[in-house]
């Protein structure tokens, strides 16, 4: 039995226009009195009319074209209708027939995934339930209702829950570059919807199991498990049953977070009937082909972009430009210090001061990278002084995380505390007598072994407190014990 | 003083010269409506407290020499679809009873900015569905020419307001003859300007693409001057359009009859029209070629299609414009039930009154899956076959003369169930809501019964100054505008059809 | 004559996807009424539409869109103030919500 998952994904992103998208209340809703963002037409009050946001507009079509998407030359709103309390006028406006964009694809780990459409929709208001005397009561919040989202649907190119995990991954990130969204997955602004079936091959016979979409999956390892746990209950299921994809068979699941696993929520998903049809209170939108390359040029260096940029221009590992990119602000940082000078060596030790003594002093404090803090002269100084070996690069390390603490020149902060490297070989020749004759059973190894040099040069480096120059106390201790 | 049969910028004259203050002429209408109203039925809510409240504002103003809105002095009443806020507005509907708007119709607003008195709220068929009136969730209302006939609708109170002489104008909505068929059966005037003229930001909505909101008065003049106010690009609504409003009333004159290409096509004399109407729209038309136009035979093949097209696609607009009555924020409700799908069902089924439950049905039908394309896009391309029929026929004419209504006023209950029937009637309104375009309906006759025979005047897209022009000229050279009805003047026995 | 276009059965579920509720006097009364529609309706399937572009808005406008400015909102207490039921500042769903 050969066994493919077939994964597709639905993302929902919540744009941060300041504004609702069919009207002007403030699209803020986090933390805000209920009820108190509404108006007639997101409240669904008779005779409210929509009138749609030009900035939401735009960034969709910003997102679509950072997805690799065609804009469609015309596109227009449509009414999705179904019926639920939060839901003000009974009707979704969403885009059907003819979306925003279309047809793009993103790399995720060297696989291409297609992107099927990205298109513009509202947001529902919140619902609460409790219990109040017993009785079951559902409480309504409009704030939301109306905030604007894009839809990006990709095709079921995904493989893995880790490749699904990956490309959620991916599309928050170049939303963040966008700058369009927080698409944070645990407060609700960016939201994943997988649709998962199986395709099994078994004695020359192909069989696909029916579709199961699965919703309230609120965190990225949730998506994993979800998916995880789907692809097993199906296979089990197909085992039993037999049961095979139909038009109608389709199923809408929901994961239980705490049980970790799905449950099914509606069945038969093929007779909920939306009745789409065009919404005649707006009409329909062109963008020119000048309007979208003014978008376009508004598209900042994406991730893929900028990776292969610091590969080539820096000469970073993969893995070391994949983590300064990650975050669009902190590689702009380090950008603005390696711009300084063109110098393979010198992006190489700015890479490896923010991937090291940065990020950990920033991972225990908690703090997000302060770019008022950096000081790209600094970072030159510092490395210049490396090069003369001034400085040893163990105190690099140091002194810059109290150069970004205390906003001082790091060179005149290892001047102050006497952290200057010593390269002058009578010094050297002194602190190796010293370390030669505090570690007697030390030298006997080296003699007996000499690749065990480190561990005296390490007594001496820590003798020095650091300030050693590690190259020359290596050579004295070699020539003075040959 | 009787300030029936004067037009607003007469009543204006004696406002500004002091002859009459603006609550004496409140009061005029108060009276009226106190007298007449119990008869014909035609307010859901008079709103005598804010029309004298604000008549007094105006005549202060007055008094101080300083300036006044470009309508102070004329009393409207406006149909209960529009919301008017802190004034109760009901869509003569049980699911919007006692219903009081947090905010106005943009329409609306735009006339009290310019001192507009309003007088009240006019009953309609509930959200504006129906032809008669009949079907409003409170009452019927009675055509003031004879107590026993329907007023049209469904803005049939406000067309009966404005011919029992109970305000000045009226405001009221045409989505396939819902202003010019009443004001046919009533004997006045109204027009259905083009779609997207006037803001529908604040009105119940009927069918999104079709709704045209409109003014009656007894003369054409009226309607210049108050159109010239409503009309205009809305911020709140994305389908008006942003063309500079002409001065309607400036251009009234400015026609020449002589050598106008005036359209009849044949469809609109034919079955099912009455030949009482046929001869008296006729005569209309031949008055204008006494005066030097030219009447020109047209066609207008698709014509017959009109209703199928109109009632495919305005119950689907409907079915989606309703599903926001749901009674959680605002309107009635039942109350807690097992489930939510109960309490929807409930709620909706116990308030909705049966015209407005079968016009989403048909529309709901018509949406759902599978039938979507047969009936949905197959209507709508039909739609543009009858809209370019219309703009292609416009090239060779100036203006189509037809007729409103196939016959004149009904009885009352004589249709009430066949619906079918009802639809029927809009067989001659239609076809104009289904294009856009802009259609001015006024009275040229009565019958054998004395009931009034209208005609009306239809345009191209925007040519609102023509066709009230035309219509402008035809009330210089007759009078059937003037003639009051039974009740107006106070002959109760003729307004009972004796 | 044809098989009818409306069955009670399509009746009732049509009512329940539009959310009202039918008595079963009104469904008696509404079947034929709609059928008679319905049937009436067919005339549009004889019409060729070949090429004929559909129309879904009467006017030719594109593009009305609005700026990203934020305007004043209603306070709660006019949002809330048509409502039957309300609470703590929320809409209350007068029936239950099975979850």
């Amino acid at each position: 039995m050969k066994i493919t998952p077939i994964i597709g994904l639905e993302v929902h992103v919540e744009l941060k226009t300041k504004s609702k998208m069919f009207c002007s209340c403030s699209a803020e809703h986090f933390h805000v009195d209920p009820n108190t963002h509404t108006c007639p037409t997101c409240l669904g009050l008779p005779g409210a009319l929509p009138v749609p946001n030009k900035t939401a507009c735009e960034w969709c079509i910003k997102l679509g074209l950072a997805l690799g998407c065609t804009p469609n030359e015309s596109s227009f709103f449509e009414r999705k209708n179904y019926f639920y309390p939060d839901l003000a006028k009974g009707y979704q406006l969403t885009q059907y027939e003819k979306p925003f964009v279309i047809n793009g694809k993103i790399t995720v780990d060297g696989q291409e995934i297609r992107i099927n459409r990205a298109h513009m929709e509202e947001d529902t208001g919140k619902s609460v339930h409790i219990i109040q005397n017993g009785e079951e009561l559902t409480l309504i919040d409009y704030n939301r209702c109306g905030v604007p989202l894009v839809e990006i649907v990709s095709e079921p190119d995904i493989t893995s829950a880790q490749m699904a995990k990956n490309y959620l991954l991916k599309i928050q990130q170049i939303i963040r570059y966008l700058g369009i969204s927080d698409a944070d997955i645990e407060k609700g602004s960016m939201r994943c919807e997988p649709t998962i079936n199986l395709k099994i091959e078994d004695n020359n016979q192909t069989f696909y199991t029916p579709l199961a979409e699965i919703k309230n999956v609120a965190s990225l390892t949730g998506v994993q498990s979800a998916i995880d746990f789907e692809l097993n209950r199906q296979l089990e299921e197909f085992k039993q049953t037999g049961e095979v994809k139909s038009k109608t068979n389709k199923t809408t699941r929901g994961w239980d977070a705490d049980k970790n696993q799905t449950f099914l929520q509606r069945e038969k998903e093929g007779s909920a009937d939306y009745r789409y049809f065009p919404e005649p209170d707006i009409p329909h939108i062109e963008f020119t082909r000048s309007e979208i390359e003014a978008i376009k040029s508004t598209i900042p260096e994406l991730p893929d972009e900028k990776v292969a940029r610091y590969l080539n221009d820096f000469g970073l590992s993969d893995y070391d430009a994949k983590t300064i990119t990650a975050d669009k602000d902190f590689a702009q940082i380090y950008e603005s210090v390696v711009n300084l000078k063109v110098d393979q060596s010198f992006a190489k030790f700015v890479a490896n001061l923010f991937l090291g003594s940065i990020k950990t002093h920033l991972n225990e404090t908690g703090e997000e990278l302060n770019k008022n803090k950096i000081n790209p002269k600094y970072f030159l100084n510092l490395f210049e002084s490396v090069q003369k070996s001034e400085i040893s690069a163990t105190v690099a390390k140091q002194v810059i995380i109290d150069s970004y603490q205390i906003g001082q020149d790091p060179v005149e902060i290892a001047k102050n505390n006497g952290l200057i490297q010593v390269s002058d070989t009578g010094t050297i020749e002194k602190l190796v007598q010293e370390v030669i004759a505090s570690n007697p059973k030390a030298v006997e190894d080296y003699k007996k072994n000499p690749m065990s040099i480190g561990f005296l040069v390490g007594q001496l480096m820590k003798l020095s407190k650091g300030s050693a120059n590690p190259q020359l106390a290596k050579e004295v201790l070699e020539k003075l014990l040959s | 003083m009787d300030l029936k049969n004067l037009t607003i910028t007469q009543i204006q004259e004696l406002l500004f010269s002091k002859k009459i203050t603006a609550v004496e002429i409140v009061n005029f209408y108060l009276e009226r409506i106190k007298k007449i109203d119990s008869q014909i039925k035609a307010f859901i809510t008079v709103t005598e407290k804010e029309a004298l409240k604000k008549a007094k504002v105006i005549d202060e103003k007055i008094k101080k020499g300083e300036s006044v809105g470009k309508l102070a002095g004329a009393v409207m009443a406006v149909k209960d679809i529009f919301l008017t806020k802190d004034i109760k507005s009901t869509a003569s509907s049980q699911v919007l009873k006692g219903y009081i708007p947090q905010y106005s119709s943009t329409v609306y607003q735009k006339l009290i900015d310019e001192d507009a008195i309003i007088i009240g709220k006019t009953n309609t068929d509930p959200f504006a569905f129906g032809g008669s009136t009949e079907n409003s969730g409170f009452f019927t209302t009675k055509n003031p020419w004879n107590l026993s006939k329907v007023p049209g609708g469904s803005s049939g109170g406000s067309a009966a307001a404005v011919a029992a002489d109970l305000c000045q104008f009226a405001l009221g909505t045409d989505t396939g003859g819902s202003i010019r068929q009443p004001a046919s059966l009533c004997g006045i005037s109204g027009l259905k300007p083009t779609y997207g003229l006037n803001s529908r930001f604040g009105i119940t909505a009927m069918a999104s693409s079709f709704d045209c909101p409109g003014v009656f008065a007894k003369n054409i003049a009226d309607l210049a001057l108050v159109t010239q106010i409503t009309a205009g690009v809305d911020s709140k609504d994305a389908t008006t359009v942003d063309n500079p409003v002409p001065d309607y009333s400036k251009l009234l004159k400015d026609v020449n009859l002589k050598g106008l290409k005036i359209g009849l096509p044949k469809e609109y004399f034919s079955d099912p029209i009455n030949s009482e109407v046929k001869d008296k729209v006729m005569l209309a038309a031949k008055e204008f070629e006494k005066k030097g136009a030219t009447l020109v035979d047209i066609s207008l093949p698709s014509t017959n299609l009109g209703i199928a097209v109109y009632y495919v696609l305005v119950p689907s607009e409907i079915s989606a414009n309703m599903a926001r009555y749901d009674g959680i924020r605002f309107g009635q409700n039942t109350g807690n039930n097992p489930d939510i799908i109960s309490y929807y069902m409930n709620t909706r089924g116990k308030y909705m009154e049966a015209e407005v439950k079968r016009r989403i049905i048909i529309g709901t039908y018509a949406l759902s899956s599978g039938y979507y394309d047969a009936y949905y896009t197959k209507a709508s391309k039909v739609r543009t076959l009858i809209k370019n029929e219309f703009v292609d026929a416009l090239k060779n004419v100036d203006i189509i003369l037809a007729p409103v209504s196939p016959t004149t006023a009904w009885d009352i209950g004589a249709k009430a169930n066949d619906p079918l029937q009802m639809y029927l009637a809009d067989a001659f309104s239609v076809c104009i809501n289904v294009a856009g375009i802009p259609s001015v309906a006024l009275p040229c006759g009565f019958d054998s019964q004395n009931l009034p025979i209208g005609f009306q005047l239809i345009g191209n897209f925007f040519e609102e100054s023509k066709i009230l022009s035309v219509a402008h000229q035809y009330q210089q050279f007759t009078d059937y505008h003037l003639k009051e009805t039974p009740l107006s003047r106070g002959d109760a026995r003729r307004a009972e059809g004796f | 004559m044809s098989e009818p276009k409306i069955s009670m059965v399509d009746l009732e579920h049509i009512a329940k996807l539009a959310r009202i509720n039918l008595t079963e006097s009104e469904k008696t009364i509404f079947l034929p009424q709609l059928e008679s529609v319905l049937e009436y309706l067919d005339v549009l399937n004889q019409v060729n539409t070949d090429n004929v572009e559909p129309t879904f808005r009467v006017n030719d406008q594109k593009n009305v869109l609005r700026d990203d400015l934020i305007k004043d909102s209603f306070d709660q207490k006019t949002a809330l103030s048509s409502a039957s039921k309300t609470q703590d500042g929320y809409f209350v769903v007068p029936g239950t919500i099975k979850k």
